[in-house]
């Protein structure tokens, strides 16, 4: 007999087990899905002195108050997740979404999360950062049993540190994680300190996901073709809208396996949180460019007194650029003519072009051209802006500051229009 | 019909042993052993009655005419059919036959010409057995009728054993000149492969190993380009031998590829008592054990060519229908990859010989099915049922 077998026969498992069953528990309520890709209005903060998170590409999730304590219903489920347009991936998710939706409390506040496993395996849900009791933790297997596909567990605790955290498995981790299974836990001060006028969130995420294929492989470490903010890639990425002014906070969770650094244009900021808690205002410095690493979190904050279209993006090139070969020829400077004409010939059926030559930034000309790709497979550079293609992929938004712009209005505003001489232009003898 | 006893007697000693051995079975379609099922042969065998006393043609009127002929088959580009009608007219030994039984006059080529415009289909022309049955019915003039069925069958099965030989040369030799083709395709794919190397090479983008190694798949190409060229001019060289041409002749052309699949798969029914009918050796065995021994072989030999026949019918169709639709689809998908810089321009060359290759295997594999229904004509006999 060993240990475990000692503990149920003895009664202590069953003991603890009847405990929790007799708890009167309502059923938990129906879920909302997040199916669409589109940033919700965040939710109301009900007078309780704390501005609510905007989720890139996503929301929080309502919950429902039952003798004061906060219950939240997160189905674990396989999800279908526009990446951008023309590009639907197949993905494990939450609530009808890949990264499930927000979850959003104060501090101190009692709260009840039912999770329902509709995965065609085993999950659990690790609530990554938060301090709580041991068995609430999520760790299949060493704090709980993993929860069976069909069920739905129970995690119960109060939310004792204000901070940004997250969620995801620790059942199968890494083919969950792979699959797009996470989420963001955002703990309000209850205090109403650290109040900001626009508070944003999103996680980051890594996939490989081959050219016309659809869903991702889950058994790549390393070499990376695809990398999201909420499971969006660019343009596929809401902008952050912003009023002139405003106090600004970002907060930025990295599920991916490798560091990102979050490079803001136009401000530098100061790195106010991480998933350790708040950073005292003594040991913030400036920056304006936040490495997130593995497994963490980073909040950082502005004031956002410079109107303009300023790029936000991961620092490291190949994330801000969508699938790309890494095993091509380097054509940089090749002289192609002599072999073109015979490659043409070889292939009467097909508009044949040597590329690369002088660079790779005629390959967004030949894309909008309608050069065909793989299908289900975004272009290596796209998006066109009010002076030409953009050229970027991946990781990569825009934060748009304007003036005209009223409290609480996430409206995307459209391209700056730019003061009269300030643009950069041609010279001319 | 006079009555024939040479032949009457050997049917009936057949049947006499069909009845001892009781393999009724098996010799079930040699029960009509006679002539008659060689078309036209009874009125060979009536005309072997008397004795037409023509006067012995003229060397030179069919030698003229036949040249005159074989130029204006070579003028055309070569088909099977015409393949056969030149060797029917220049063969040495066939041409031995005509002398020997005199029967070498221009008539015999103009009626050649007759019969082989007869042929609907080009591809399954029967002139090796039209030629045979009119130099058979031209010479009757001068055989000794009591012979005559032993000389019969053995020119017969000389003008058939040429017919075959001529079908699966000329066979060999489109295929191997449109296989020659096709590498070619494959040695511009890897020059320019190599080309682009060069280019890398001189722009620093590519070391000297991987310049090497492009020129190294070229240069495999390069030879095996060789090695096809010289295929070609072996395939048609022994063409030319079996249709006798030299000098200017030579030149002929044929068409560049191989004549299509047929849509219907060639699946015949009752092929054995087919052959036991029309081949010859079954035809002319008189003794019985060895008439027997003849027809299982015949039966065996029919089925193993039947068999090989639909074997490479499906092989090519599966090469046609599924195999290069397939290597179509890589080199597509690869195109659009190649248009999202997702593989390189060495990897869409690869795939290009990837589908030229397959287009390769699939002219191997038309060959192949021609030279089984040669094969298969000549075992049943020298032409297969409509």
């Amino acid at each position: 007999m060993n240990r475990r077998q000692f503990f149920t026969a003895s009664g202590l498992g069953l003991a603890a087990s009847a405990g929790l069953m007799s708890r009167a528990i309502a059923a938990p309520a129906e879920p909302e899905s997040f199916a669409d890709p589109a940033t919700r209005q965040p939710l109301s903060a009900d007078g309780r002195g704390y501005t609510p998170v905007v989720t890139l590409n996503g929301g929080s999730l309502p919950w429902r108050l039952n003798n004061g304590v906060k219950e939240f219903h997160l189905v674990a489920e396989p999800v279908q997740r526009e990446f951008a347009p023309g590009m639907v991936v197949n993905c494990w998710g939450y609530n009808g979404s890949s990264p499930g939706p927000t979850i959003e409390v104060v501090e101190g506040d009692r709260v009840r999360i039912f999770v329902t496993n509709k995965l065609p395996e085993h999950t659990t849900i690790h609530w990554h950062g938060i301090l709580l009791p041991s068995g609430m933790d999520g760790v299949g297997g060493l704090t709980q049993p993993h929860i069976p596909k069909g069920k739905t567990y129970v995690y119960e605790f109060t939310v004792r540190h204000s901070g940004t955290f997250m969620y995801h498995p620790h059942s199968d981790e890494m083919v969950q994680m792979a699959m797009g299974m996470m989420g963001m836990f955002i703990v309000h001060p209850r205090d109403g300190s650290r109040r900001v006028d626009r508070d944003f969130c999103f996680l980051l995420a890594s996939w490989d996901i081959d050219p016309g294929t659809f869903t991702p492989n889950t058994a790549e470490m390393t070499d990376f073709n695809m990398w999201t903010f909420n499971s969006r890639a660019f343009p596929g990425i809401d902008p952050l809208v912003v009023r002139k002014g405003d106090r600004v906070r970002i907060r930025v969770g990295n599920l991916t396996m490798t560091n990102h650094p979050i490079h803001l244009h136009g401000y530098s900021f100061k790195i106010t949180g991480t998933d350790g808690g708040w950073v005292p205002p003594s040991a913030q410095w400036p920056e304006v460019t936040a490495d997130i690493p593995v497994g963490a979190m980073r909040a950082f904050e502005f004031v956002a007194d410079v109107e303009g279209d300023w790029a936000f993006h991961c620092h490291k090139s190949h994330h801000t650029m969508g699938p790309m070969g890494h095993d091509i020829p380097n054509m940089i400077g090749v002289d192609q003519k002599k072999a073109t004409p015979k490659i043409a010939k070889l292939l009467p059926d097909y508009m044949y072009m040597s590329m690369g030559e002088n660079g790779m930034a005629e390959m967004q000309d030949m894309v909008a051209m309608g050069m065909s790709l793989p299908e289900n497979t975004l272009p290596m550079m796209t998006g066109e802006g009010p002076f030409g293609p953009i050229e970027m992929g991946g990781m990569f938004t825009v934060l748009k500051v304007r003036e005209d712009l009223a409290p609480g209005d996430y409206t995307d505003p459209g391209w700056y229009e730019h003061p009269e001489g300030t643009v950069a232009y041609e010279y001319k003898s | 019909m006079t009555s024939l006893s040479p032949i009457a007697a050997k049917k009936s000693r057949h049947s006499k042993f069909l009845l001892i051995a009781g393999a009724g079975w098996l010799l079930a379609g040699c029960s009509a052993t006679t002539l008659g099922n060689f078309p036209d042969t009874t009125d060979v065998v009536e005309r072997a009655d008397y004795i037409d006393r023509k006067p012995v043609p003229d060397l030179s009127d069919y030698q003229e005419a036949a040249q005159a002929r074989i130029k204006e088959l070579l003028a055309r580009p070569l088909t099977v059919g015409s393949a056969v009608e030149i060797a029917m007219l220049n063969s040495p030994g066939l041409q031995e036959v005509y002398q020997k039984y005199q029967i070498w006059d221009e008539d015999l080529v103009a009626e050649m010409a007759e019969a082989a415009k007869k042929e609907a289909d080009p591809n399954h022309t029967n002139m090796d057995w039209v030629a045979a049955r009119l130099a058979l019915m031209k010479s009757v003039n001068t055989v000794y009728r009591y012979d005559f069925p032993d000389e019969y069958f053995a020119v017969a099965e000389d003008f058939i054993e040429t017919g075959e030989e001529v079908r699966k040369a000329y066979f060999e030799a489109v295929a191997a000149a449109q296989l020659q083709d096709m590498l070619e395709h494959a040695a511009t794919a890897t020059q320019a492969a190599a080309e682009l190397a060069n280019a890398q090479y001189e722009a620093g983008t590519a070391n000297r190993r991987s310049q090497a190694l492009q020129h190294m798949t070229h240069a495999e190409i390069v030879k095996a380009l060789a090695e096809a060229r010289l295929e070609a001019v072996v395939a048609r060289e022994a063409l030319n031998r079996l249709l006798v041409l030299w000098g200017d002749d030579v030149n002929w052309s044929a068409p560049e590829t191989l004549p299509e699949l047929p849509e219907a798969r060639p699946a015949y029914e009752g092929l054995e008592e087919y052959a036991l009918k029309r081949r010859l050796d079954v035809l002319s065995e008189r003794k019985s054990w060895a008439l027997w021994h003849t027809a299982v072989d015949v039966r065996s030999e029919v089925r193993e060519n039947h068999a090989a026949l639909l074997t490479r019918y499906d092989i090519a169709k599966y090469q046609r229908d599924t195999v290069l639709p397939l290597s179509a689809v890589v080199l597509e998908e690869t195109q659009l990859e190649y248009n999202g810089m997702l593989m390189g321009i060495y990897d869409l060359i690869d795939d290009t010989r990837g589908q030229i290759e397959a287009g390769r295997e699939y002219v191997e594999a038309l060959r192949d099915f021609w030279i089984a229904e040669a094969e298969l004509s000549q075992a049943v006999g020298g032409t297969l049922p409509n």
